[in-house]
This record gives C-alpha cells, sequence and structure tokens, in this order.
C-alpha cells in the first residue's frame, strides 16, 4: 500500500479584522493509492480550505503537500498548473459548468488547455458510463442537478488524473441523486484504479468510504 | 539513410535535371538566334562593301567564336553555380538527420532506462517535467510511447499494492476467524469438561450436553459464514454480473427468510411499478438481500412490516429495505458494514450473530459495481438503500 498523497504539517491562518480563523491547523494526514477517503467536517471546520489546498488551489502560511514524492509548494506557478490538469480531478458542489459550451465541450475543455489530443472513444466511453452519452450537445442550463454533477464527474475523469478531489459534490442533490452520483463516482473510481478525496458532512457517504477522517476546528480529530 | 532521405535526393536530381535542360535549351536558343542576327549583319555588309568581303567574313566569324565562348563559359558557370548549391542543401539535410537521430537514440535510451527502472519496481524519476515533449519529425510516435509506457507503469504500480493489500488482509482475515472461533470453543470444552465429573447429576448432564449441542450448532453456522467470507475476500467465489430481472431475484431472496418473517408474523411487503434488468450476480445479490431481510426480521418485533422498493434512477437502480425494527444509532453508522462489528443494541438483543452479515452484504455488493448504506428513520427501525448499475 502506497501513498499517493501525504499532508505535513499544513498550515493556513484567515485574518477577518481582529480575530484570527484558523482554518488549517497543523494537519498531517496519509491518502493511500486507489481508497476511498472521506473527510467529515461540520461547515467551517476548515476542510474545503484542506482540499484546496491539496489540490494546489491555494498555498498554505507552511507545511507541505507532498503529491508522489513531489512537494507540491515548491513547484514554479505554471509547473503546478499542469501538475493539476494532469494529475489531479476537481469536483464541486457547484458543478462549475461554463454555460455557453455543450457538455461535450465542457468534458474535453481541460484537455484542450493542454493541447492534449481528444481520444473522441474514450470521452465516449466516460459519457455513456455515467448515462450522458444521448445529451451530450445540450447545454448545462437544460440539464437537472444530477446531470449536471455527472457531466462534472466526466470532465474530472477525461484527463484520466491519478487523484480525484471532490467537495461536497452531492451537496445541492436530493438524497436519490446523491446515491446515482455516489455510486457513479465509487464505480468510475474503482474502474480507473484512481483515487477518491471526498469532503462531505454527510455520514452516509461516509458510509461507502474505506476511510473516514474527522476535522474540527483545522485538526484532525479521527480517522476511522 | 532511410527511405525518405532516399525519395529526397531522387526529387533533387529531377530537379538538377529538369534545371539543366532548361538553361540549356535557353543557351542553344539564344545560340541559334545571335547565329541568325550575325548571318543577317554579314550578308547587309556584304552587300554594302562588295570589296571588303573577305576582310567581313573574317570579322564576323572572330565576333561569332567569342560569343559562343562566352555563352559556353557562362553556361558552365551556371551549372556549376546550381550543382553546388543543389549540393549544400543535400549537406544540410544529412547533417540535420544525424541531430534527428541523435535525439532518437537519446529518447529511447531515456525510454529504455525507464523501463529498467520499472523492473526494478522504481517509480519513474526521469520525466518529472510534466506535460513531456519531444522534439523531432518522430514526436507523436515517441509521445505516444511514452505514454503507454506511464500507462503501463500505473497499472503495474497498481497490480503490486493490490496484490500487497490482498496478502495484508489475508493475515487480518486469518487473525480476526480465529480470534472469533475461539470464544464458542472455549465455552465447548468447558461444557465438555463438566460433562466429566463424576459429582454431577443426570439432569445437569443433560443440560451441559444441550448446551454443548448449541454450541456445536454456533460453531457449525460460524464456520459457513467464514468460509463464505473468506471464499469471497480470496476471489474464490467468482462474482458474474449478467442482466437479470431484480423481481427474480428480490423473490429469491424472500423465499430464503420467509419462515422465520412467519414464525414471527412480520409482513414483506414489495412495492414496485415494473420489473427491471440490471447487472447483478443473481445468486449472490440474493444472498446480500436475504442477509438485510434476516436482520430486519431478527431485530424487529412481531406484527411489524418490511417493505421492499425498487425505484429506477439513470444510470442505477435503487432498491430500499425499511425495517420497523431497533433502528441504528448515529455513531454507529458507518461502522456496521466493518468486518466482525456488533452494534451495541443489536448484541444485546440477539446473542448469536457474528458481525459477518453486513460487511458480506457490502462485499458483495461492491464486487459487482454497487453500494449500500443505511440510515435510521426518525421513529424506529432502519432504512438500507442498494444502487446496482443497470
Amino acid at each position: 500500500m502506497s501513498t499517493i498523497l501525504k499532508v505535513e504539517n499544513l498550515i493556513k491562518y484567515y485574518k477577518t479584522g481582529e480575530a484570527v480563523v484558523k482554518a488549517v491547523d497543523n494537519t498531517n494526514l496519509e491518502i493511500i493509492r486507489g481508497e476511498f477517503t472521506v473527510i467529515v467536517g461540520r461547515s467551517g471546520s476548515g476542510k474545503s480550505t484542506l482540499l484546496h489546498l491539496i489540490g494546489g488551489l491555494d498555498r498554505p502560511d507552511s507545511g507541505r503537500v507532498i503529491m508522489d514524492g513531489q512537494d507540491i509548494f515548491s513547484m514554479k506557478e505554471d509547473q503546478l498548473a499542469r501538475l493539476r490538469r494532469n494529475k489531479i480531478g476537481f469536483i464541486f458542489q457547484d458543478y462549475n459548468l461554463i454555460p455557453s459550451l455543450t457538455v461535450w465541450e465542457n468534458v474535453v475543455l481541460p484537455l484542450g488547455l493542454d493541447k492534449k489530443k481528444v481520444r473522441k472513444d474514450k470521452i465516449m466511453e466516460i459519457l455513456s458510463k455515467i448515462g450522458m452519452e444521448d445529451r451530450k450537445d445540450a447545454r448545462p442550463d437544460t440539464l437537472s442537478g444530477g446531470q449536471k454533477q455527472r457531466t462534472a464527474i466526466a470532465r474530472a475523469l477525461a484527463a484520466s488524473p491519478a487523484i480525484i478531489l471532490a467537495d461536497e459534490p452531492t451537496g445541492n442533490l436530493d438524497s436519490k441523486t446523491e446515491l446515482e452520483v455516489m455510486s457513479l463516482l465509487k464505480k468510475c473510481v474503482n474502474e480507473f484504479g484512481q483515487t477518491l478525496v471526498m469532503i462531505t458532512h454527510d455520514e452516509t457517504i461516509a458510509q461507502m468510504a474505506d476511510k473516514v477522517i474527522y476535522i474540527e476546528d483545522g485538526k484532525v480529530v479521527t480517522v476511522s | 539513410m532511410d527511405r525518405k532521405s532516399n525519395k529526397k535526393i531522387a526529387v533533387y536530381i529531377v530537379i538538377v535535371c529538369f534545371m539543366i535542360g532548361i538553361i540549356g535549351s535557353g543557351i542553344t536558343l539564344l545560340m541559334e538566334r545571335t547565329d541568325a542576327v550575325y548571318d543577317r549583319q554579314q550578308t547587309e555588309l556584304t552587300i554594302l562593301h562588295p570589296e571588303l568581303e573577305q576582310e567581313i567574313t573574317e570579322n564576323i566569324q572572330y565576333y561569332h567564336d567569342n560569343m559562343k565562348r562566352i555563352l559556353l563559359q557562362s553556361y558552365i558557370a551556371v551549372l556549376l553555380l546550381f550543382l553546388s548549391f543543389v549540393s549544400l542543401c543535400l549537406l544540410l539535410q544529412r547533417h540535420r538527420q544525424k541531430q534527428i537521430r541523435k535525439e532518437l537514440s537519446m529518447e529511447l535510451q531515456q525510454l529504455a532506462e525507464q523501463m529498467e527502472q520499472l523492473r526494478n519496481k522504481e517509480k519513474l524519476l526521469l520525466p518529472l517535467e510534466y506535460g513531456y515533449r519531444s522534439s523531432g519529425m518522430y514526436e507523436p510516435e515517441l509521445n505516444r510511447l511514452t505514454e503507454a509506457l506511464f500507462e503501463l507503469t500505473a497499472f503495474f504500480l497498481a497490480q503490486n499494492e493490490k496484490i500487497e493489500a490482498e496478502e495484508k488482509n489475508t493475515k487480518a482475515l486469518i487473525t480476526d476467524i480465529s480470534h472469533q472461533l475461539k470464544t464458542p470453543l472455549a465455552s465447548l470444552k468447558l461444557s465438555h469438561d463438566l460433562v466429566q465429573e463424576d459429582k454431577i447429576t443426570q439432569k445437569q448432564r443433560c443440560e451441559f450436553l444441550e448446551q454443548e449441542e448449541a454450541e456445536i450448532d454456533k460453531l457449525e453456522f460460524l464456520l459457513n459464514e467464514l468460509m463464505k467470507l473468506s471464499r469471497l475476500e480470496n476471489h474464490m467465489i467468482q462474482i458474474k454480473p449478467v442482466k437479470t430481472s431484480i423481481v427474480e431475484t428480490i423473490t429469491e431472496a424472500v423465499n430464503q427468510v420467509i419462515m422465520k418473517a412467519c414464525s414471527k408474523s412480520i409482513t414483506i411487503q414489495v412495492e414496485k411499478e415494473t420489473d427491471y434488468m440490471a447487472d447483478h450476480d443473481s445468486k449472490w445479490t440474493a444472498e446480500a438481500i436475504s442477509n438485510l431481510l434476516d436482520n430486519a426480521i431478527k431485530y424487529s418485533g412481531t406484527g411489524t412490516t418490511i417493505i421492499i422498493r425498487i425505484q429506477k434512477l439513470t444510470t442505477h437502480l435503487l432498491l430500499e429495505v425499511e425495517d420497523e425494527g431497533i433502528g441504528i444509532s448515529d455513531t454507529e453508522l458507518h461502522k456496521i458494514f466493518q468486518r466482525f462489528y456488533r452494534g451495541e443494541q443489536a448484541a444485546k438483543l440477539v446473542k448469536e450473530g457474528t458481525g459477518i452479515g453486513l460487511y458480506l452484504t457490502r462485499r458483495i455488493l461492491e464486487e459487482q459495481g454497487g453500494t449500500i448504506t443505511a440510515k435510521a428513520k426518525l421513529k424506529s427501525g432502519s432504512i438500507f438503500r442498494i444502487t446496482l448499475p443497470l
């Protein structure tokens, strides 16, 4: 069992007026390759900040995030951006789809940024797996919440990243759609041998995980 | 020299021949023209000055020869210039090719080194640069090769990890199983020792023997469960999902527990609109569902109802098993699917129970791309939700 991602003494404080918010307070954790890890915490516990730091979307005050043996914050900005596009897939609560593009265009967009050749058969395979192949020319505003999130999943899978970071992906969905999206995500990640890290405050999702990390006030409380 | 450059050389030769032809014919044409001009001048001058005919002929002849020589010289000069230009081009081409070959061999060497690293189970160290690009004319092919190597490495590493994880899992399983077997074995041994005592009465002896029998039954049941578990864990049981009717599978599962339900007068209701075909292994999925039903019956009072609902989502099928039993506390919700975990309340209520059932159910479902989650109901009872891929 090898570690794909290691977080060492990570610290990120925010100043709001006089008070200092300790969003991430000396956090240490390890993510095992191929495992489904869930980070559970109440809103305001700093879990989103932690995920943003893990994904290199934000820089910490101190501490290291080591992905595949590389300290990601020692990289130059453009190197980090390339690592993000090649190794990490992001899924957000509010989908972050571009409204003027179709489902297909949204899915292949990150590949275009890297000037990678789009392998049409592979994208079609992903789209059919998530049940969106007949809606590939639809625009996001005509889709339901579940369909939007499934599109976002396809977009995260398209570049075949090693690790997928999901920030409350089912936060805006009803419980049945939530189950469906979770089943899909789990199935795809298993099939492609990827690592999934998800943030949630939902205990139901935690039941599906291989590992649950509880976070409170920016600190890891328990791991089970 | 490969075929590509041979072709290029042939093209050069054709161009050279063509140019020589054009320049040659141009110069011949020019010569013919000047010949005609000189002839006409000679004739005109001879007519004007017939007495100087001899001189004129000589002069014209001199100019004529001179002209011819100059033309020939310039022809050769142009030809030489052209030839040298072409050979320069060829030389440059050669040089470039050599460079490309050098680069190519370097890249191939790099690939070879990477493969060696792969064999030594190291991580790929060389191209840490993301979006690694090679230069030269073989760029697409080389990139494909590099990409394939990376995929191969990832696959290889994943396989390696899987094997290690399985080994670790097997070890943990053996420890867990021996731990589980110890308790009933110890109590069996105790009652066996007691039976052999001389001082006890016949009635007591009968009691102990009965207890022994109960322990043996328990051991047998436990062993059966453990067998299933270990065979599933070690992939000795092949779960093969095929498109089959979900209602048939549910009926099969209900049939397995219907006697137990009747004895506690619990009704099992199946709510469905239509039948669906889902990707699942009928035999093992029935086992998983009957495990759930078995639990629901065990932890529910007499006269209650168990409801099974079937619903279609876009890519998955959703099955809900709802009971009116003791429910599950929030703190235990994510533990109940762990191996050998028994709920506190559940353990108090029902003595026999191994903590295998729900774990087995989860394994069976996840093996075929499904999931299972549990939720406590507001009043009493719990809902188990299963998804299966369509």
